[in-house]
């Protein structure tokens, strides 16, 4: 599958699961996005500020600094306010996500992702906070 | 992005000083307390009730009472010192029924008995006539009575030993007064003594009951909150563990089967179809569990909010027509013409039950159609009614299929596959929301399952005419 739906775009991805970066960055990457990667928040946030990622889809539960920190440390730097970061968890409870957009997070993804659909699921997670995608 | 940060709306700095008092009249007129604190406090706050009406009635009688019945006490120093002790009595006792009312009542009950005893006492001495002493160990028994809430049942027979002791001592103090004429107030005194220690040993023993009661059954209480708030967290635990993996699973072969791991021969890619498959029904699998346990902690609330009954159907039939389709089976939505706009409900959960329904209608229909409708039975009685052409159910089995891992037998799950669980969910929800669901079937030609559950139709709402297409 080659297209070029993502060209331009600078994609940090945080997550423990080795696994689970390896398949998105698949994925974004053959949309021909740029794709850092990060094991936990700490590494994220280096990550953030040497690169200034335009998007940034982050787990939540993490060792070091978990997703929730992450997005603290990221709305308060430079640049950070603006960048959209949507949440990507395995917890599925209800009441999540009302928690996941309330601790500042643009969207929210619940795993297992679907690859199948992963570019218009972000793409409506983000609703028009990115006229840029697609 | 919009701040998220609330800022103290300046009516609460206003409001505070006045929120403080009423805080601290709470703290004092409030207390935590236990049950026998409560119960003393309550006892304490009746008695000093009674005591503050009758003791200045009491003393100003006394004063009056033997001036009637001996018209030679006339000293009016006599008098004047009666009646300030008995308006020095009311104060006091008035301040002292305050204090009862707030947690320093045992301090208020003490004053109580205090000054009864004494002013008892006082009018004795200056006036000990055979009928004064007599009335005044009655009220003298009241402050046992007092003392007998605050004190233990040790304490309490010292303070009747005491009290017979006083009554002992007043012929010696008068010769007028013989041990003869206070034999009956003594023999009171007793009988007074053990009534009120018998009585208060048995409201100890009744309070121990109570306190080790209400011990017990609020251990019990904390215990449940732990257990349910670990099998919570087991819950969430179990649903992110698995999912992990899972996704994983699901995600590699979705990126395989997009091509993006590489061209895949005919073979590779069925057999990543049919992990694909797989991960998919154990991701249902694993959904139906968690949601039948969440269920069955109690940890599924229902919502009651405004939804579109229309929209609702149609996005059922939306994300079922694609398996609908792969078996060439109608899927149709009937609109009930007198569907209001907007009702009352938990719709997540509702579009549960329908999805259950139809997914457990499709899978059992090997031709002919699904229908799915929404009808009116009554004022506030909506039914959801799924009807298939399938196979239906033998008689014995219809009993069973809401149970849990219920299908009619073991060949059948192989054969038709699904967990076994979206019928019981279905049933559990009902339930839930106050409904029920019925099935209605016939061998070969088919069933009707019919939810019927409560929905209140909001305030306001016009009834809609919606042709379904």
């Amino acid at each position: 599958m080659e297209n070029s739906k993502l060209d331009g775009w600078r994609v940090l991805v945080v997550d423990d699961e080795p696994d689970s970066i390896d398949v998105v960055t698949m994925v974004l990457s053959a949309s021909g996005a740029t794709v850092f990667t990060a094991a936990n928040g700490q590494e994220g946030l280096v990550i953030f500020k040497q690169r200034q990622p335009t998007l940034i889809l982050t787990d939540l539960s993490m060792p070091e600094m978990d997703g929730w920190e992450l997005i603290k440390e990221i709305r308060q730097s430079k640049n950070g306010h603006t960048t959209p970061v949507i949440a990507l968890t395995a917890h599925a409870m209800s009441g999540d996500k009302e928690r996941v957009l309330a601790g500042g997070f643009d969207g929210y993804l619940s795993k297992p992702l679907k690859m199948f659909t992963l570019l218009d699921d972000l793409k409506s997670c983000l609703g028009s906070k990115t006229p840029g995608l697609l | 992005m919009t701040a998220t940060t609330t800022s103290v709306p300046p009516k609460a700095a206003m409001k505070s000083s006045i929120w403080q008092i009423g805080k601290a009249w709470e703290w004092l007129t409030r207390p935590t307390e236990s049950v026998r604190q409560q119960e003393r406090r309550r006892q304490a706050r009746l008695l000093s009730s009674m005591l503050v009406i009758f003791i200045p009635l009491m003393i100003v009688a006394s004063i009056l009472v033997p001036q009637f019945a001996n018209p030679t006490v006339t000293n009016t120093f006599q008098t004047a010192i009666f009646i300030y002790l008995a308006l020095g009595a009311a104060l006091v006792l008035g301040g002292a029924y305050a204090l009862s009312r707030t947690r320093y009542y045992e301090w208020g009950a003490l004053i109580t008995v205090s000054v009864i005893s004494l002013s008892t006492f006082a009018v004795i001495v200056s006036n000990p006539a055979p009928f004064v002493i007599q009335s005044m160990t009655v009220y003298l028994s009241m402050a046992l009575l007092l003392a007998s809430i605050l004190l233990s049942l040790r304490g309490l027979l010292v303070v009747s030993a005491l009290n017979i002791l006083a009554t002992l001592i007043f012929p010696l103090l008068d010769p007028q007064v013989t041990y003869g004429t206070i034999v009956p107030s003594i023999a009171f005194d007793i009988i007074m003594a053990v009534i009120i220690a018998l009585s208060a040993s048995i409201r100890q023993r009744d309070l121990s009951q109570i306190e080790e009661q209400s011990r017990n059954l609020s251990k019990a209480v904390e215990q449940a909150e732990i257990a349910n708030k670990l099998k919570d967290q087991f819950l969430a635990n179990m649903s992110h563990e698995l999912r992990t993996p899972l996704n994983a699973i699901i995600g590699f072969t979705e990126v395989m089967l997009m091509g993006l791991a590489g061209e895949l021969n005919p073979q590779i890619e069925r057999a990543a179809q049919r992990i694909h498959f797989n991960s998919e029904r154990l991701l249902k699998l694993i959904d139906d569990v968690l949601d039948i346990a969440k269920i069955e902690a109690g940890r599924v609330e229902i919502l009651r909010r405004p939804f579109e009954p229309a929209e609702l159907l149609e996005s059922v039939e939306m994300s079922l027509r694609p398996q609908a389709t792969k078996k060439a089976l109608k899927l149709v939505t009937v609109l009930d013409p007198n569907l209001p706009k907007q009702l009352f409900g938990d719709a997540k959960r509702l579009e549960q039950i329908l999805e259950n329904l139809v997914t457990n209608a499709m899978k059992f229909t090997e031709q002919g159609s699904v229908t799915i409708s929404l009808q009116r039975q009554s004022a506030e009685e909506w039914a959801i009614v799924v009807i298939d052409t399938g196979i239906g159910i033998p008689p014995h089995a219809q009993e069973t299929i809401f149970e849990k891992f219920r299908q009619i037998d073991g060949t059948s799950r192989r054969a038709y596959g699904g967990t076994g669980l979206g019928l019981a969910i279905v049933r559990e929800l009902a339930l839930l929301m106050d409904g029920n669901v019925k099935v209605k079937t016939s061998l070969g030609s088919g069933s009707t399952f019919t939810v019927t559950l409560p929905l209140l139709v909001p305030e306001g709402t016009s009834n809609v005419w919606k042709t379904p297409n």
